[in-house]
């Protein structure tokens, strides 16, 4: 099988890059693939806490790049999820430390050992972003259902479309309750707007707060609807192309909706 | 609570719809990184253009940029009443005429 790599990329900070990275690079190690996920927010670096590995960062990917050690040694290995690994990013330097022929470099040497590479991006357009998507094969667009999101998703579109890079987009947060009613971006609102195939769509979900929290992963929690929905994304990128993407729902029974429907909350 | 669902029925239109409306008349302007106020004029020279051929129901008229194979493409979608009597006959006189 031919090895891939992806970026996990947004344009705007704090919708959901990390937790995405994090949860469908376990999604996929679940399914018994070899997975690497790479931090490649340097100086920001994030990946390693929400994936709960923090205590365990000795090197990081700029010391890999600049051969002050072997990437083996930067290899952090999951003892939760078999075949998971991580390359954390350096929290000293700047993007400006690392290029992106360094890191095509990098990333044709890690395809020979790893089935899916995952690349978390940084917020913006800047050198950083250059970097992250020099190596990608494929893009993961995450959005929310905001104005200035989408705005900024259709922005990295455009980016990765004029580097012939095909993405694909995770509607990330999505309400059902204020969809119902009317104050939020439908799904269908999103994808028409940005006119780029859908990946999935996850719902808003308290549980990610609490996973993070403990640095865990939600999509190994059958009760985490986030987590569900993670998975499913995972299994799309592995082949499943075909399993039916599912809209969030509003929970709770008929007079609990009705209620909502009538006090408008 | 009743009043908040009256209050609710008379307001004039869902949020959900203000932002689609607002994004897709920002997104047009980002990607052919013309102003607002020049697509305004685009938009009205077209309608004009169209106008002297069709009845057209300029309310249901859509500006849309799609981007395919690295460039962009301008749709406009408009829902046609009828051709006009005016164009028709001059369209048949010069056609009757023609060598």
């Amino acid at each position: 099988m031919e090895s891939k790599v992806f970026v996990v990329t947004s344009g705007k900070g704090g919708v959901g890059k990390t937790t995405a990275t994090a949860n469908i690079g376990t999604a996929m190690a679940m399914t018994g693939k070899n997975v690497l996920v790479i931090d490649l927010d340097i100086g920001l670096r994030n990946l390693d806490v929400v994936m709960g590995l923090e205590n365990r960062v000795v090197f990081t990917v700029v010391d890999v790049i600049k051969g002050r050690c072997n990437h083996k040694k930067a290899l952090i290995k999951d003892r939760r999820v078999d075949n998971l690994f991580l390359i954390p990013a350096s929290q000293i330097d700047t993007k400006d430390a690392i290029n992106e022929q360094e890191i095509r470099d990098l990333c044709a040497t890690l395809k020979k050992e790893f089935d899916y590479i995952f690349i978390d991006c940084p917020a913006g357009i800047e050198q950083g972003f250059k970097n992250a998507i020099a190596a990608a094969d494929e893009a993961i667009v995450i959005t929310t259902p905001d104005v200035s999101a989408v705005r900024d998703a259709d922005r990295i579109i455009g980016l990765l479309d004029s580097e012939s890079i095909s993405s694909k987009l995770i509607i990330n947060r999505i309400n059902p309750e204020l969809v119902a009613r009317g104050d939020m971006l439908t799904h269908d609102d999103v994808t028409d707007i940005l006119s780029i195939k859908l990946l999935g769509l996850v719902p808003l979900d308290d549980g990610i707060t609490v996973s993070t929290n403990r640095g865990e992963f939600a999509v190994t929690d059958d009760s985490s609807p986030a987590g569900r929905a993670f998975f499913r994304i995972g299994q799309r990128l592995n082949g499943h192309q075909d399993l039916p993407i599912e809209v969030p729902q509003v929970k709770g029974g008929f007079m609990k909706k009705f209620r909502k429907i009538i006090s408008g909350r | 609570m009743i009043a908040g669902f009256i209050k609710r029925i008379m307001k004039t239109q869902a949020s959900g719809d203000v932002a689609k409306q607002r994004l897709q008349i920002a997104l047009v302007c980002d990607r052919l990184e013309v102003s607002k106020e020049v697509f305004g004029l685009i938009q009205q020279d077209m309608v004009q253009l169209l106008s002297r051929y069709f009845d057209i129901d300029t309310d249901g008229i859509v500006f849309n940029i799609s981007r395919e194979n690295k460039k962009a493409h301008l749709v406009i979608n408009t829902p046609i009443l009828r051709l006009k009597q005016t164009s028709a006959k001059k369209a048949s006189k010069t056609l009757a005429t023609a060598p």
